[in-house]
Formats: structure tokens, sequence, C-alpha cells
């Protein structure tokens, strides 16, 4: 299951990449990737529904300026 | 300066809401702290109370620093410390522990201003990635209950009709219902000729509408139409990491707590130790933070992909991965199938030789057992003998992959192939007297005759072939399973060095397994082919391109590369791209590292000041990103 993702208010490559690792790591996550040039996140995982709001509590924690908003 | 007056022009006219805040934040800010200078300067002396002054500049200290302490709060109280949020309030409450209001004042200032040039910056690159990227409008002009309406292509059904006015750009593959137009396709085959499209012909998303407005149903919704096929490809492209931005990462990872711990080192024990003054140690320490984020590094690099992988998108040439572009200036060794790769593939029946029978049942046999067949040949001999009617009852019909085909008619055994498909059956055949593709034909055990086949080289393929070798390739091979003769004449006509001539499918790919085992270890080689029986090739090779408009659907899913248009003529374009786009890559880094490095010397001696280390930081990003874009310029195809 793939999902997709705009991101913004993200505006360092350096933040994005310590995003990425840190949504890399969540135990729900199986892989992420954040590309910061089209402010796109695709992350695969398992779940869907849920997702949205592990992923969000995530960036709280560790970006909370940063939003974001299921595209497909 | 062309390029940084589009910055600051785009800048200002697109500024977004958060930017103008930060600006807002960062005139208030400097406001108040040209006033308390005044204040210091005309209203305290040296015996005022140090809380005073503190509390004198505090105002204009939180407005620029708020949202930065904030930050780095936040951060540490989460546990992740390394960030520039985090130098930067220990940069400006070092400079207050010191005595140094202004100072602290001025870091904070400083990091606004280049945070909003830096935020400037990154939005005009995101918007020139996102024109590279966007082939097909994001709204189409449906037509409901009887009136045009702009809506979210997303939005529109297949089966709805379309308006596309003159200079627009078709937003959806369709078909024409009404009106003749001509469409500029280059976009989507590089190909700049305009096609002329009237009603009932296909139109697919990307084309830009020349002439007329046309009416177009909806064939295709948004997510299965081309352009946004295309655009999908080219994003997850460039969402991959190729080793140079792996390296930029792990390097980003050690760089910045590297300078952090230099950084505190000679602000805190140095002084000690060598009894100089405290505030100037924390001050060349606080300049080292400011210069330890590694932004310039950690964009440049995948802003370089995006752009090439762009531009050769816009050039009609797929590029599938990030690192294609940066093992393809690696090439040395180019290989090619020969039909529709090197030759147009658009095969001309040249003679027909009947022996022991008549042409026109030669004709017949030949129509019957072709039409089982998708490959070029038998295709070409199905147009070329329409006329002939085919006979119903054939039977058992197999193909024999390289060779031809075999089935069976009446009872009698019938072949239809190259001279080795033949002789194995022990059936001698007759040798065509001019160049080119001979069909063997025999019924039962008699050979009937031939249908000799020939293929024109495309055009500007010599051109290619020498123009690949002054990039750099040292060999060029042409494979075939053609005849002998034909693969020679071709391979002279167009300068290629070695021509392997009568392969099978797989022997093509061992041929190509071969040659990958033989070139040295940072050589790379190039396949280019078309055919389903290429698909192994184009796998095994170091790059893998495939031919867009000719290529089967195999060749296409497996290559590293597609060529839209078939032109012969890319494949130097694309070594072009990827030597500027690497070269481009490497300036990069390593002026980055160069600014940073004589900056971070100069701080520790001593010799540098704040407006220094804040350009090491943000300077060196903005040229890093104003040198990427040049790569959209370069490398136009000859």
């Amino acid at each position: 299951m793939i999902t997709v993702y705009k991101v913004k208010n993200i505006d360092c490559a350096n933040c994005a990449k310590k995003l990425e690792r840190a949504i890399q790591k969540l135990p729900e996550v199986k892989s992420a990737n954040l590309v910061f040039m089209t402010e796109k996140l695709v992350v695969e995982s398992d779940i869907n529904e849920e997702l949205d709001d592990v992923l969000r509590k995530e960036i709280r924690r560790v970006m909370p300026i940063v939003e974001i908003e299921r595209i497909s | 300066m062309i390029l940084s007056y589009e910055i600051s022009r785009k800048g200002l006219n697109e500024m977004k809401k958060h930017q103008k805040k930060e600006l807002l934040k960062i005139i208030v800010s400097a406001i108040l702290f040209v006033a308390a200078i005044i204040t210091d300067k005309t209203a305290l002396n040296e015996s005022t109370h140090f809380l005073i002054r503190l509390a004198l500049y505090m105002p204009a200290y939180l407005v620029a620093g708020f949202e930065v302490l904030k930050n780095a709060a936040c951060n540490i109280i989460h546990g992740s410390v390394f960030d520039e949020n985090f130098l930067m309030a220990i940069a400006g409450i070092g400079a207050f522990f010191v005595g140094e209001c202004p100072e602290a004042v001025i870091i904070m200032l400083f990091y606004d201003v280049g945070e909003l040039f830096q935020d400037v910056a990154v939005e005009n690159s995101r918007s020139s990635v996102k024109e590279l990227l966007t082939l097909a409008p994001e709204t189409a002009n449906v037509i409901r209950d009887g009136a045009i309406e702009t809506v979210n292509a997303r939005n529109v059904k297949q089966g709805e009709l379309i308006v596309v006015k003159a200079g627009e750009k078709i937003p959806l593959d369709g078909t024409v219902t009404q009106g003749n137009t001509a469409l500029d396709m280059s976009a989507l085959t590089g190909e700049s000729l305009p096609v002329n499209v009237c009603e009932g012909k296909s139109v697919l998303s990307a084309s830009i509408n020349m002439q007329n407005a046309i009416t177009v149903k909806v064939e295709k919704e948004y997510k299965d139409s081309t352009a946004t096929l295309i655009q999908q490809t080219v994003e997850n492209a460039v969402a991959q990491k190729p080793k140079v931005d792996k390296f930029i990462t792990k390097f980003a990872r050690y760089y910045t707590p590297a300078v952090v711990i230099i950084a505190v080192f000679i602000s805190l024990i140095v002084p000690l130790f060598s009894g100089n003054n405290f505030s100037e140690w924390i001050y060349r320490g606080l300049m080292l933070l400011v210069i330890s984020c590694p932004c310039a590094l950690v964009i440049s690099v995948p802003l370089g992909f995006f752009i090439s992988i762009g531009a050769a998108a816009k050039n009609g040439v797929l590029i599938k991965g990030c690192s294609t572009v940066e093992i393809l200036k690696n090439a040395s060794i180019a290989v090619f199938d020969k039909t529709g790769t090197i030759t147009k593939g658009n095969f001309k029946v040249s003679e027909i030789y009947s022996e022991n029978t008549t042409e026109e049942e030669l004709k017949r046999i030949a129509v019957s057992i072709e039409k089982f067949s998708n490959h070029p040949i038998a295709k070409a001999i199905c147009t070329e003998f329409c006329d002939s009617k085919a006979y119903d009852d054939l039977s058992d019909a197999e193909e024999i992959a390289g060779k031809g085909l075999a089935a069976v008619l009446n009872g009698e055994k019938i072949l239809a192939g190259n001279k080795g498909l033949l002789e194995s059956c022990g059936i001698d055949v007759t040798a065509p007297s001019a160049p080119g593709t001979a069909v063997h034909i025999a019924r039962g055990d008699v050979y009937c005759g031939y249908i000799l086949i020939s293929d024109e080289i495309k055009n500007g393929a010599a051109d290619a072939i020498s123009d690949l070798k002054s990039l750099g390739i040292k060999k060029t091979v042409m494979l075939t399973g053609d005849n002998a003769a034909t693969a020679k004449t071709i391979a002279l006509k167009t300068g290629i060095d070695q021509a392997e001539s009568q392969l099978l499918p797989n022997q093509k790919a061992e041929l190509v397994s071969e040659l990958m085992n033989q070139k040295g270890k940072n050589e790379k080689l190039i396949f280019t082919g078309d055919g389903i029986n290429d698909a192994p090739s184009i796998t095994s090779a170091d790059i893998g391109v495939a031919m867009g408009k000719s290529g089967t659907d195999i060749a296409i899913e497996v290559a590293d590369v597609v060529i839209m248009d078939d032109k012969i003529q890319k494949l130097p374009y694309l070594i072009r791209l990827s030597k500027t786009t690497m070269r481009i890559i490497t300036e990069n880094i390593v002026v980055s590292l160069l600014i940073k490095a004589v900056i971070f010397a100069l701080s520790i001696a001593g010799k540098s000041n704040m407006w220094f280390a804040i350009f090491a930081d943000v300077g060196a990003l903005i040229l890093a990103i104003l040198n990427t874009l040049r790569i959209r310029k370069a490398d136009k195809i000859k």
C-alpha cells in the first residue's frame, strides 16, 4: 500500500532529510521517501486509514510546522 | 545576473504569505534594533548595568528570534538537537552571555534575512522543477449541459467532450470529434514538426494545439493519460537516491555535529588555556555554528538530477532513474540492435523469387503463414501482399525464435524463415543476389523461393555514431538476427565498428553479457533496442535504452531510458547531458565545500565576521542553485 502526501512548510533540504529519517524509523512504515523539490512524501505501509494520524503525530513531534495532505 | 534578477522579480511578485510575514518581522526587528542602538549610544554609558542593556536589545532580539528559539526548545524536548534552530539559538544566547548584545540581535537578523533569501531561491527552483515536470494542464474545458466549464482535469470522466482552443495544451488523451488542426507533439516525442489531425484521429495529452479549436472525446481519464504517466515516471525517477546523494546525506549527518563540536571547543576550551578574551573566541565559535548548515549540498545534488531528468523529458527522452544520469557519462561501449534502432524498421519487399511454383502461389503461402507472427518482417509481408488470399485451413502454426515460422497446410509442412531454418530441415535454398533479409519458403520438402525484404538506415545514424565516438565511446557493436551481408553493409555505412549477425535472441543477450564481462571497471555499456527479443539485453546492460515509438511494451518497461521519437541522435545528447549534470553537481559540491572551508579557517583565525559566515551558509546555497539551473540551458540537441 503506497500513499502519497503533499508536504507543506518544508523549507530546508536538510530538515526534509531529517524528517524522512524519522518517518522511516516508524514501525508502521515500510519505506518512506520525502522529495524536497516536489514537496511530496511517498510512504509504503500496511495500514491505510490510520496512517495519516501516525504520520501527523510523528511530524508534530519532530517538526511541528510541517503539514501533510493526502493526495493518493 | 539574469537569473538572480529572475529570482528577485519572482520573489517580489509571488512572495508567499509566510515570506511576507518573515519580511515584516525582519523590518520590525531592524527598526527596534536601530532604536536600541541609538538609545545605547546616546543615553547609556560604560557604567550602565548589563541587565538594562539586555532589556534594551531584548525586543529586537525576540521579534527576530522568537520562532528560532521556540523551534529549538521544541527540538530539545523531543530529543533531537543538532539543527539550525538549535545552533542559532546557542549563537544568539552565547552572544548575550559574553555581553555582545548588538551581536546577538545581528546574528538573528542575518539569519532571518538568509532564511528569507533561501526560501525565495528554493521556491523559485521548485517552480522551475514543476514547470519541467508538468506536461499537461491541470484544467480542462469540458462541455456539460451545453455550456463550456473549466474544471480540474482530474474530474473529467471518460466519454465527456472537452474543447481545446488554439495555443492550449491537450489535457487528456482522446479522439477528435470536431474540427481539424495541427499539433505540436514535441513534449511527447521531441519532434518539433507539427502533426495534422482531423475528426476521428486520436490525440495525446501534452500536445499543443497550434491552429484551430477542436472538440475531443475523452478516452482516458487523468490518471491514465499519457502526460500523467510520463510525469509519474519522471517523478519516480527523481525520487530515487543516486550514489552521490547518499554520499552527501551521509556527509551532512557527520559534518554538522563535527563543526558544532569544534565550535564548542574553540569557544570554551581554547580561551581557558590561552587566557585570551573569552568573548572573542565565543564569537568565532558562533561563526562556525552558522557555517555548519549543509543545506547548499543537500539541496543542489537532487536539484541537479531533477533539472537534468526534467530537461530530458522536455526533449522527448524519458530517464527512469537518477543513477542512470550518474553512470551515463562513463559510457564506453555502445551496443545496438539493428532493426528499429539503426534502421527504420519499415520493411519493404524488394524482390520476389519463385522456384518450383508460381509467384502468386508463393505470395499466398507467405501471407497464410506470416499472419501468425508479430515480427516486423511478417507484418511487412502481410501488408504488401494483402491482395493475395490466405489459406484458411492452416494449422499448428508456431514461431521459431530468430529463425522463422512453421505450420501445416493440407498435411504438408510449411516453412518460412531464414536459410538456417530450411537447411536444418534438409532443404537447400537459393541465395539472393541483393543485400537484405530473405524469407525462404518451402512446402513439403520442396523449396518454393524467397521474398527479399530490405530496410533503410535511419537519417543521421552515421552522424550519431561518430558523435558518440567523440564523446568517449570506444567500441560500437551492432547485433542482429539478420544475415552477415546485410549487417556488414549497414555497419560500414554507419561507421559501427563491429557487426554480429545471425544471432538468436538468447545469443544477443549472451553477447551483451560477454561484453559486460570484458569491459573495464569504470566503463559502462549502453544497449539500445526495441523488440521483445531485446528485453534481456536491455536488462543485462548497465544502461538499457528502448525506442518508444517502435518499441514493444516489454522493452520500454525494462529499459532505463526511453527515446520517445526513436531518434538515435538522442543517445549522444543523453551522454552530453549526463556529463554536464555531473560536472555541475561536482562544481557545486567543490565550491560549497571550498567556501565553507575558507570561511571556516578565516573564522578560527579571527579574520572573518558574521557576514562572511552567513555568506558561507546562504550564499553558497544560492550560488549552487543558480549554477544548477544552468543545466536547463545546456546541451541542446544537435
